[in-house]
């Protein structure tokens, strides 16, 4: 007599308001469309950010200056990363997913996208002394993101518990 | 007796379950309530960066640098400098601060029937950004510039940030001669490298290998002369916003009105080589005449 053969098994499915994934979705595109835009005028010369140059409001004085790299990278280019990222983990799909892994990561990821949020608002007040305004408009979409990224987790259900999933 | 166990079993059941949901409802709750305070924490956060920011800006200076099309007050600011400032300024010796234009040698080039004036340069060069407040300054008293950008120099090199105009984007027109310049490089770095923003035509290249062959910038073409590198000290500028810095280029008492009016009568002296003495009155005027007699031959 042979055992019988290991299986997997899969974590139950989850119940999550219906209005989490549209909203996380529409969020990511939103931040995701302002973040390619940004990429674009920063490596290309022809295309310049519409935004005041003068004064507190000063896009470009912010997406040229040196924090708007970090580790090389421009921080547009980690902007688009991280939408792309955070598209996938808020799928419908991966909301429902009961997988543990996918619910750390999509709050991790959240998590990772406000601490940016919060260097960068710092960089502008601190170090360069400008607002960018496409800027200040990813870090709201950021911040948005998280909130629902939270709530959705909190108020999200294990079909078979009827409990919080955890 | 069967019947009395089988209540009081009931009652414990009841009491039992009841505390489960209690806890299910408590348990259900924390959650939320931990994802609000969550996001009211962050948004504590953001909203004290911004009192901090705010309490501190009443105290501290804004820093130089701007980028992109220059502020039409600090361009009216260098285009209406008076020619008595100019004049009271008159010429301004190397010894005093102000380094004139070096000769060249072979015939002054023309472009669309105007004698040619060419400037090579890059928004990250901190010499550049010197150069280009008389530069400008010049040019203005020969055409108009309709545009002109404003950028700053960049913040890891020497006389970081330092407010200035740029030539990208830039447009002139003078009935006296043709402007052309070249900003090679921005002032952002990547990968560790400026990039290129704009090229020099085959002309341009010329000039630049026969009378830049160092590749020294700022170089500047007018001709019988030519200017490599700043003409007076860069660190005058430092820590200024374009607007103060135009606002003391028309201010001849100032340090900063004396170099750049001086540094702007040796290039106007230089173009009316060019030109051969027009706009009169221009070339004319005591500063510029002063200026003149000290170009090199």
């Amino acid at each position: 007599m042979t055992a019988a053969p290991a299986e997997r098994v899969r974590p139950p499915a989850r119940w999550v308001p219906a209005w989490v994934a549209p909203v996380s979705l529409a969020l990511v595109a939103g931040g995701l469309a302002v973040s390619i835009y940004l990429t674009i005028t920063h490596y290309t010369t022809s295309v310049r950010l519409a935004c005041s140059a003068s004064g507190v409001i000063d896009c470009q004085k912010v997406t040229t200056s040196p924090q708007s790299f970090i580790a090389g990278v421009p921080v547009a280019v980690l902007g688009v990363a991280f939408f792309v990222v955070a598209a996938v983990l808020c799928l419908p799909a991966a909301w429902r997913s009961g997988e543990p892994a996918v619910r750390y990561a999509r709050i991790g990821w959240a998590v990772a996208g406000v601490v940016m949020v919060v260097r960068l608002v710092y960089a502008e007040l601190f170090q360069i002394d400008a607002i960018c305004l496409w800027c200040t408009v990813v870090h709201a979409i950021s911040v948005l993101l998280f909130a629902v990224v939270l709530v959705g987790e909190a108020m999200a259900v294990q079909a078979d518990s009827g409990s919080p999933a955890r | 007796m069967a019947n009395q166990k089988t209540r009081q079993q009931r009652r414990a059941e009841e009491r039992e379950r009841a505390q489960r949901l209690q806890s299910r409802q408590a348990s259900s709750r924390r959650p939320l309530l931990m994802a609000v305070g969550g996001v009211l924490g962050l948004l504590a956060v953001i909203a004290a960066l911004v009192i901090a920011k705010l309490a501190q800006s009443d105290s501290s200076p804004t820093p130089a640098g701007r980028s992109g099309l220059a502020p039409a007050a600090v361009l009216k600011n260098i285009a209406t400098i008076p020619a008595t400032a100019f004049d009271q300024v008159g010429y301004v010796s190397a010894n005093n601060g102000v380094a004139p234009p070096s000769r060249l040698a072979g015939a002054p080039k023309t472009l669309d029937g105007k004698p040619l004036v060419v400037y090579v340069g890059a928004d990250y060069c901190p010499f550049c950004a010197a150069e280009r407040w008389p530069l400008v300054a010049a040019l203005e008293r020969f055409g108009s510039f309709k545009t002109i950008g404003a950028t700053h120099s960049a913040t890891n090199d020497a006389f970081p940030n330092t407010a200035t105009f740029s030539f990208h984007p830039s447009s002139y027109s003078s009935p006296y001669i043709t402007f052309r310049s070249v900003e090679l490089y921005g002032n952002r770095p990547v990968n560790g490298q400026y990039p290129p923003i704009e090229s020099p035509t085959p002309l341009e290249r010329a000039l630049l290998k026969a009378y830049d062959p160092k590749g020294t910038i700022p170089f500047i073409y007018f001709g019988r002369y030519g200017i490599n590198g700043a003409t007076y000290d860069a660190q005058l500028l430092a820590g200024l916003t374009m607007g103060q810095i135009a606002a003391a280029a028309r201010d001849p008492s100032s340090e900063i009105g004396h170099s750049v009016m001086g540094a702007t009568n040796l290039i106007t002296a230089a173009i009316c080589k060019q030109t051969g003495g027009q706009p009169a009155g221009v070339c004319t005027s005591s500063g510029v005449v002063a200026a003149a007699k000290h170009l090199p031959s």
